[in-house]
This record gives structure tokens, C-alpha cells and sequence, in this order.
């Protein structure tokens, strides 16, 4: 039987709802669960009453019933009754308490008992608080909302809790992806890969400050315009661009949204937008306390940072910075091995008779000097050029010294005839006199693009590749004679000498290329001449990079790999081939004949179209001729143009590192427009940065009425 | 086989008097654009007809971009023009007509 106090409680509560009966109460699924749990009818009815204003409310009439509610639908709270059959308050309480899961849910306990000795009786039982009858409804409702704002607080501590804990895990696993990645791109790609460690960014860039401090050069990875990694690859240290000023401040720098950022800032924010909207940047510091650089992290929609996840950028930062030491000092160890072979293997070629690429790929992992070689000189006024590539027995320092005596023979040997074979001869007399030059392999070729020919001698060495104007691959077999400084000397042999017309491509390399162990050379051969088949369309820098990673072994190359790409220069019908020299002069002469080359497609191609083309090329010719050769005359900028059946393809490659700043440019010259426009006409623009130069290849697609036919 | 040349022609006198570029602009003749254009606009409002141009690179906006805000030049690019992508991609202002070019000039005054 409810007692007076309850009455009076019960009859509190009927004053503010009239006769209205109990109806189901409206269940707003985000509000917190209740559970009562009273085996007095009219308690429950009341305690509903007061407590649905707020929160879901369900309801039990004893302890058993209670539990299995509450392992079934793990409510928020509950509110129980001391007295109740089956099993009491306390028994239920004592039962909470001892489940591990349901532990945590905070219980009022609600009793007539009034009195210190039974509150305290409910607190010893577990209960989180106790309410003596009669209450008033202001008080339930207070002590409920107490309960369920600390449960809430509690809640979320633990969960910020759990993002520490999991912050620190992932921050270790970073750690220990950085310990292999190799270069700077692939420590972002490995962060972009942790959506935990990079706030789930979806670009990150690195700014380094070169070693005279001037210049900052940034790796960028993930999604960002490609005309924004042209425009800032390169940047002052004191460019208007926050990556710059977080380096030169030493501060971080949180940017909720781009579009709200500083005036000083209105160029690099509107071009990096809508792919970075958001940004946090961080410097990164030596272990000596210096700025190195910066890292930054970007996202595609404005957003704000709260302070946990602005230090976790910070400690990212601080694992990245180890990371990128460690693989500067690599760097550094790999460049001084590389040194030597880089400046040996720069092409010297001021000729205007061919394009010329060469990639040198070292075996395996393994940073050590080779005893391979390639070069490329102009011989004459008329531009024949002397191409040759090479190889030393032995590695290392013995074989990188014997390699260099041989390189320097041949170019003095080079200068004395045009005869290829009589070349050879005196570099074979020359290296019966140097120790280690037994048995080195040279393959060595002049070409002269005005007859259209290529004569050639191989001491030992593979056959060099011709691919022919239209498609047909073939080895030069002939001018075969023993390797140099041979045990069966006075076999001198003749130049071979085969045709080289405008539209084929020349191919000579070291047999890493093509040998594998325990594989015949047939097969590798055939591997070599299927794969040069799809690059007669390609420009020579592109030749050389797509056949080192199709002719890659599964587990890399197990001996050093020299490829030199060598393609006449004139125009057929699918190709339009020119080196000039670096003068802006040159830059209309060649644009009227790539007109005219582009009206030979018939009719077919619309004026709109050919326009496109034209000042695509016109503006990248310009870009190399003032960035990439700093209008050194004495150098060439070369243009490569095929025909595909979709699109024509177009590469403009210069030999120089760029070294102004790229940003900068935005505001003060031409080149800020320049991009705008390469990246506006072309379908596709690719920038490849290698050691050689700079190449920049574009792609251009008429619209779907059109079709490039040759004739 | 030439390097890149142009003209500006006077095809209209009068207080708003009408030039026309022809020919091609490039990096390498980009400043004897700019000479010349300066000393047409020396005396007062002028508009520059783009449209008979056969090319013009981005030094040769670059040279437009400079002088606009503080020359009183009036560019007119019509839409058939081979200079109208690269003006649109650029941002530059001009009018697609010598009228069109004329009526802003007139009604600014």
C-alpha cells in the first residue's frame, strides 16, 4: 500500500495533468533511457510522469525484472525502489555492481525509510544516490540530470582517454612505417595512409629548406590541382605562403578556413582551393633545435581543430622529423656514392640533330658506384652525335675509376674519326694499357640525322635497338668485334651501319636491362624488343622510364642498368621532332612549323583545337628556355610531339634544375599566367624533375567530333 | 621561318581612338609590345582590338595586365578570336565588340 507521502506526491502530479491517462509517451531516440523500477502502480505512473518531459522512460515492477531489462537495453539510468518483490533494491543494485558490463550505470535509489542510517545503508549498496519519499518533483528531476551530466563527463573522459591511447598506438606504427619508406613522398603517402595520424588530411606536403637557407623545395602527396605543385615546387623562404612563414617563424599555424585567411595569403589560398580548404602546419626541427622545414596537412572543406588533434600534428611533426633525417642522410650518403657517375653521365649534347634521354638505375638497393657508362656528344658542325653506353667488369670505386678512364678515352678517341669501328680500335689500344679494362663491353654508335643513318661498332656488347618509323622493331647486328683488351686480341671488325630516318628511335643499354639469371639472352631480348614496340610514341625521357620499370625483375635489378634513348630529329606524318637552341627567338620558327605539321591532319582538326595546341607548347617551350637553361644559348630545349588517335601528345624537356622561385612568379611574371594556361588547354600536364632536366608532358584532346587522322 | 612579329594599327581616330594588333606577341617580342602600346595610350582613352591577332602568349597578357589598371585601354576580344580561351582562362576584362567597347567607354564619362 503507497503510503500518505506517496499520496500526496501522487497527487502533485495529477494536479498538473488532470484525468489525462498515461498515453505512451513520445520516444525521441537521442534522449536518454530511464529505467523505474516500483512495484507500486502509482508510483510508476507518477515517477513517468515527472521524468518523460525529459528523458525516455521505461518501467519495471520488481528487482529481476529490472536486470533483465537493463542487460537487454542498457538504459541511461535507472531509478529504483527499495521494497520490491522478487528482488529488492539493494539486491538489485548489488547485482549491477557485480556485472562488469553494467557496472558503470548510475541508480538512484528511492525509499520511505527516511533517516542518515538508511541513505547510508543505499550507499553502501551501491547506489550513485538516494532520494527519501516524499520528494518533489524539482528534485527528482535535478538529481536525475545531475547523474546523467556526470555519467556523460565520465563517459567522455574515457573516450578521450581511448583517443590518447589509440593516438600513441598510431603514432608508434608511424614510427615504424617511416623506418622504410626511402624518400620524403613516400613518408606523406605512408602518413595519408593513417587516417588517425593525419586527421584523416587528404593531402600533406613537406617544405626543406635547402642547405644555402634561401630556397624551400616541397614534396607534395595526395590530392592536390596539378598546376599547384608546378606553381609551388620551389618557393623563397620569405614567399607570402604560409609553409614559408611557419618555417621562418619557427610557430605552427592552424587554418580553419583558407578563404578567411590573411590578405598576405590570397594567392596561395585561392590556388590550392577547393582541394585544401583547411590546414595545419608544423615546422619540423632538427635535433639541434633548428627549423629543417615544415610539414603541412590539408583537407578539401573549411574545418575547426580542437586542441588534441592540434597535438597530435604537433607530434606527427616530430616522428616525421626523424623520418626525414634519416633519409636526407641516406640521400646524402647515396649522392656522394653517385656523385661521380652523376657528372659523369651528364649528356653533353649541343646538337640540334637528335633528342637524347638516359637513365643510369643502380642494382637493387644497394648504393654503390657502377661500372656503367653512357654518353652523348655532338662531334661537328653538322651535328653527328657520338652515342655510347658501356660496361666495366667490377663495381665500386676500381670499377667506377676504370669506367671514367674509358669514358674520357672514348671522347678524346671520338673526336679522331667519324668511323665508329676506328673509334673502338683506339680505345681497345688504350685499354690494353689501364688495368681493369679487360673485357669491358661498349656499344658505340654516330649518328648523323641529316643522311638519316646511324654507323656502329658493339665490342661485346648487346645489340643496340632501332625501332622504325612505322613500328617494326630490329637489333643492329652487325660491327661485332671481342670486348676491349680482350685474350683474343686482332679481331677488329667494321662499322655496321643501318638507316635512322625521322620517327625511329635509337636504343642502347647495358645487359642488366634485358639479363635475368638462369634465362636465356634470347628471351631477354624478346622482352626488350615487346616492350620498345609501345614506346615509338613516347618522348625519349618517357622511353627510358617506361622500359627500366616494364623490364624490372619481380625482386629489382640484380646489375646496373644504362639506357640511352636517342631519336632523330624531323617530322612524319605521327611525329614532330626539333631540338633548338635555348633563345626565345627559336620559340616562333618552331611554332610555325608545328602549325603547319598539325594542318597536315586534313581537315580534321578544328582551328580551335590546333590554337590550343600551339600555345600550350609555345608557353612550356618559354618556361624551359628561361627557367629550365637560364637562356644559356649553348643549351637545348627539346619538343616532342606524336599524334596518338585521341589526343596528341606533346613533351618540352630542358637540361637544367629549376631554380628560381616558382611561387613567386605568380605575382611578378608571366609564368604565373604561363601555368594558368598549360593547365587550362591541356587535358593532362605530367612534370617530371630528374637529375638530367626538366620535362614537361602535356596531353591535348580534341572534343568528340574530331579525330586526329595521319595520313 | 621568322621570329615573332606584330603591328598596331590606328583604324580609328577620334577621342576614343581604335587600335588593332596584329601579328603574334610572344616572350620574345613582348617588350617592343609594350613600348608601343604605351606610346599609343600615351595621350589619352584607346581601344585595343585583340581579335585580328594570330597569337598571344602569356608575356603578352602579362604586358596588358600591367598596363590595364592604370592606362585608360579598352580590350575587345571577339568570341571567334584564337586569343578568347586563353583571355577567359586568364581572367583578363575585354568586350567581345569595337561597339560593345565603345558604349563603356562613352557612358563611363
Amino acid at each position: 500500500m503507497p503510503t500518505g507521502a506517496e499520496h500526496a506526491q501522487a497527487d502533485e502530479a495529477l494536479q498538473w495533468l488532470g484525468d489525462e491517462p498515461v498515453e505512451a509517451p513520445v520516444k525521441l531516440p537521442e534522449r536518454p533511457l530511464i529505467l523505474i523500477a516500483d512495484d507500486n502502480a502509482d508510483m510508476r505512473r507518477h515517477l513517468q510522469r515527472i521524468l518523460r518531459v525529459r528523458w525516455n522512460v521505461e518501467s519495471v515492477t520488481n528487482g529481476e525484472a529490472a536486470l533483465e531489462f537493463i542487460r537487454a537495453q542498457r538504459p541511461d539510468l535507472l531509478v529504483t525502489d527499495v521494497v520490491m518483490p522478487v528482488l529488492d533494491g539493494f539486491g538489485l543494485v548489488a547485482a549491477i555492481r557485480a556485472d562488469e558490463e553494467l557496472a558503470a550505470l548510475p541508480v538512484i535509489m528511492l525509499s520511505a525509510r527516511a533517516g542518515i542510517e538508511s541513505s547510508g545503508e543505499g550507499f553502501a549498496a551501491g547506489a550513485d544516490d538516494y532520494l527519501v519519499k516524499p520528494f518533489s518533483s524539482a528534485d527528482l528531476l535535478n538529481r536525475v540530470g545531475a547523474r546523467l551530466d556526470a555519467a556523460a563527463r565520465e563517459s567522455q573522459a574515457a573516450q578521450r582517454n581511448e583517443l590518447t591511447t589509440r593516438r600513441m598506438a598510431t603514432l608508434a606504427e608511424l614510427s615504424s612505417a617511416f623506418a622504410s619508406v626511402a624518400t620524403v613522398s613516400d613518408a606523406l603517402a605512408a602518413l595519408l595512409r593513417s587516417p588517425v595520424a593525419s586527421l584523416g588530411a587528404t593531402a600533406a606536403a613537406i617544405g626543406m629548406l635547402e642547405q644555402t637557407g634561401e630556397l624551400i623545395r616541397v614534396t607534395y602527396a595526395g590530392e592536390l590541382p596539378g598546376e599547384f605543385l608546378d606553381r609551388y615546387h620551389v618557393m623563397s623562404r620569405d614567399a607570402a605562403v604560409p609553409l614559408a612563414d611557419v618555417i621562418r617563424s619557427d610557430r605552427p599555424m592552424a587554418v580553419a578556413d583558407t578563404a578567411k585567411l590573411d590578405r598576405r595569403y590570397e594567392t596561395v589560398a585561392s590556388d590550392a582551393a577547393p582541394a585544401a580548404r583547411a590546414a595545419i602546419l608544423e615546422p619540423l626541427r632538427a635535433s639541434d633545435g633548428r627549423v629543417i622545414g615544415a610539414l603541412a596537412l590539408s583537407w578539401p572543406s573549411p574545418r575547426a581543430f580542437e586542441q588534441g588533434e592540434l597535438e597530435l600534428a604537433e607530434q606527427v611533426a616530430r616522428v616525421m622529423v626523424q623520418a626525414v633525417e634519416r633519409i636526407d642522410a641516406n640521400e646524402r650518403e647515396h649522392r656522394i656514392a653517385t656523385e661521380l657517375q652523376e657528372r659523369l653521365l651528364d649528356l653533353e649534347i649541343r646538337s640540334t640533330a637528335a633528342v637524347v634521354s638516359a637513365t643510369y638505375q643502380p642494382a637493387g638497393e644497394l648504393l654503390r658506384v657502377g661500372g656503367d657508362w653512357y654518353t652523348a656528344t655532338t662531334l661537328d658542325d653538322r651535328g653527328r652525335i657520338g652515342v655510347s653506353v658501356g660496361d666495366v667488369v667490377g663495381h665500386g670505386l676500381p670499377g667506377a675509376t676504370t669506367m671514367s678512364q674509358l669514358r674520357s678515352a672514348l671522347g678524346a678517341a671520338a673526336l679522331t674519326s667519324l668511323n665508329p669501328n676506328a673509334v673502338i680500335d683506339l680505345l681497345d689500344s688504350y685499354a690494353t694499357r689501364i688495368s681493369g679494362a679487360a673485357c669491358a663491353t661498349i656499344a658505340y654508335a654516330v649518328i648523323d640525322a641529316q643522311a638519316g643513318t646511324v654507323c656502329y661498332s658493339c665490342a661485346g656488347h648487346p645489340y643496340p635497338l632501332l625501332i622504325r618509323p612505322d613500328g617494326k622493331v630490329g637489333y643492329l647486328e652487325e660491327g661485332r668485334r671481342p670486348p676491349l683488351a680482350s685474350p683474343w686480341p686482332g679481331l677488329s671488325g667494321s662499322s655496321g651501319r643501318s638507316e635512322l630516318p625521322a620517327g625511329s628511335l635509337l636504343l642502347l643499354y647495358t645487359d642488366g636491362l634485358i639479363e635475368r639469371r638462369g634465362e636465356s639472352l634470347d628471351i631477354g631480348l624478346r622482352r626488350l624488343a615487346e616492350a620498345a614496340t609501345t614506346c615509338i610514341h613516347l618522348p625519349v625521357g618517357e622511353v627510358c622510364a617506361t622500359l627500366v620499370r616494364l623490364l624490372a625483375p619481380p625482386s629489382g635489378y640484380s646489375d646496373d642498368v644504362a639506357l640511352v634513348a636517342l631519336r632523330p630529329t624531323g617530322t612524319t606524318p605521327e611525329s614532330f621532332v626539333v631540338a633548338l637552341e635555348a633563345d626565345k627567338s627559336n620559340v616562333a620558327p618552331t611554332r610555325h612549323r608545328l602549325r603547319t605539321w598539325l594542318r597536315s591532319f586534313t581537315l580534321r582538326l578544328d582551328q580551335a583545337f590546333e590554337d590550343d595546341v600551339l600555345l600550350g607548347v609555345g608557353e612550356a617551350l618559354m618556361n624551359a628556355i628561361e627557367h629550365g637553361s637560364g637562356h644559356d644559348h649553348k643549351r637545348t630545349v627539346w619538343l616532342e610531339v606524336f599524334a596518338h588517335k585521341d589526343r596528341i601528345l606533346a613533351s618540352v624537356s630542358d637540361s637544367g634544375r629549376w631554380t628560381a622561385d616558382s611561387a613567386a612568379s605568380r605575382r611578378e611574371s608571366s609564368r604565373g599566367h604561363g601555368l594558368t594556361l598549360i593547365h587550362g588547354l591541356t587535358e593532362d600536364v605530367d612534370t617530371t624533375r630528374t637529375i638530367l632536366g626538366t620535362r614537361v608532358m602535356m596531353s591535348f584532346r580534341p572534343n568528340r567530333t574530331t579525330t586526329i587522322e595521319t595520313r | 621561318m621568322t621570329s615573332a612579329r606584330f603591328e598596331l594599327l590606328q583604324i580609328e581616330a577620334g577621342p576614343h581612338p581604335v587600335i588593332e594588333l596584329r601579328g603574334e606577341i610572344d616572350a620574345a617580342n613582348a617588350a617592343d609590345f609594350d613600348r608601343e602600346l604605351c606610346a599609343h595610350t600615351a595621350s589619352g582613352p584607346a581601344i585595343l582590338d585583340l581579335s585580328p591577332a594570330a597569337y598571344l602568349d602569356s608575356a603578352g597578357f602579362e604586358v596588358l595586365c600591367r598596363l590595364l589598371p592604370a592606362s585608360p585601354l579598352i580590350l575587345v576580344i571577339s568570341p571567334t578570336s584564337v586569343l578568347h580561351k586563353a583571355a577567359k582562362l586568364i581572367s583578363v576584362p575585354f568586350h567581345n565588340t569595337v561597339n560593345q567597347a565603345m558604349g563603356a567607354l562613352t557612358s563611363n564619362r
